[in-house]
């Protein structure tokens, strides 16, 4: 049997003690523990990029990452983006806006990715775009158009943007 | 009658703003492996480890020794059904 590990770490902004077993994944104590089911499991080996977090800042990819690695770091993950219900990060709102996602599914790990970018580097170039989500895949859209959403972003700058109220909520 | 084909038109000239667009880029959207159920089981598939083979029989019993194993099925289980391909 797999030790217990009590952890705590900031989720979202929010402390957040948990007891970990050492064989769990990061990805497994945010979906199945503790109900954080935005992050998407993919390919399950690191590849797709479904996964994506921020820990420290950093894209990691959660399926990956051992539970017990992320005591005491700060964790955010898509539900934690938008800083209220009333609001979107620019980013969340160039993907609508442009089309940057079909089905979603491997759209909270674009969207991680592009927001550690967008931090690291506020202006970037197509190509520093491409580079950079390279770690990403997307079966729907071709990635045109989330390349097209992330230079939208970069150009509207990093102030949250008021959420329409059409939609489903 | 020109009155009444404008409207369609200016529907058509305005970007309409996608109704499950919030929910998709927040991990609000609920796919089917996010819903947790009470009681819910998990499966797990296993294939033949022979890529062209006639299946005789399986055996079950180390499976079925394992703790927390609710059922197994086989293809024994569900008889002679024709479905997929037999159906051609």
């Amino acid at each position: 049997m797999a030790s217990e590990h009590a952890l705590r770490f900031e989720l979202n902004g929010q402390a957040t003690d948990v007891s970990v077993r050492a064989n769990q994944r990061l990805i497994d104590v945010l979906r199945d523990d503790l109900g954080l089911t935005g992050t998407k499991e993919g390919c399950s080996v690191g590849v797709c990029g479904a996964c994506s977090v921020l820990v420290d800042g950093q894209v990691v990819s959660a399926c990956l990452l051992p539970a017990v690695f992320v005591d005491g770091s700060k964790v955010t993950t898509i539900e934690g983006l938008a800083p209220d219900d009333a609001h979107l990060t620019s980013l969340q709102d160039a993907f609508i806006r442009h089309g940057g996602f079909q089905c979603g599914i491997c759209t909270p790990g674009q969207i991680m990715a592009a927001t550690a970018l967008l931090q690291e580097n506020p202006h970037p170039t197509t190509e520093q775009v491409k580079e950079w989500m390279m770690g990403n895949l997307c079966r729907c859209t071709g990635y045109y158009k989330i390349v097209e959403s992330i230079l939208a972003a970069a150009e509207a700058g990093s102030a949250p943007v008021e959420r329409e109220l059409a939609g489903i909520r | 009658m020109s009155a009444t084909l404008t409207a369609p038109h200016a529907i058509l000239e305005q970007p309409e703003y996608r109704v499950e667009g919030p929910l998709k880029v927040t991990g609000g959207a609920r796919y089917t492996a996010d819903v947790q159920m009470p009681g819910m089981l998990w499966l797990a598939y296993t294939r033949s480890d022979r890529p062209h083979a006639r299946i005789v029989a399986a055996d079950t019993t180390a499976a079925r020794a394992v703790e927390g194993v609710h059922a197994i099925l086989t293809g024994e289980t569900i008889g002679h059904v024709d479905l997929g391909r037999r159906l051609l």
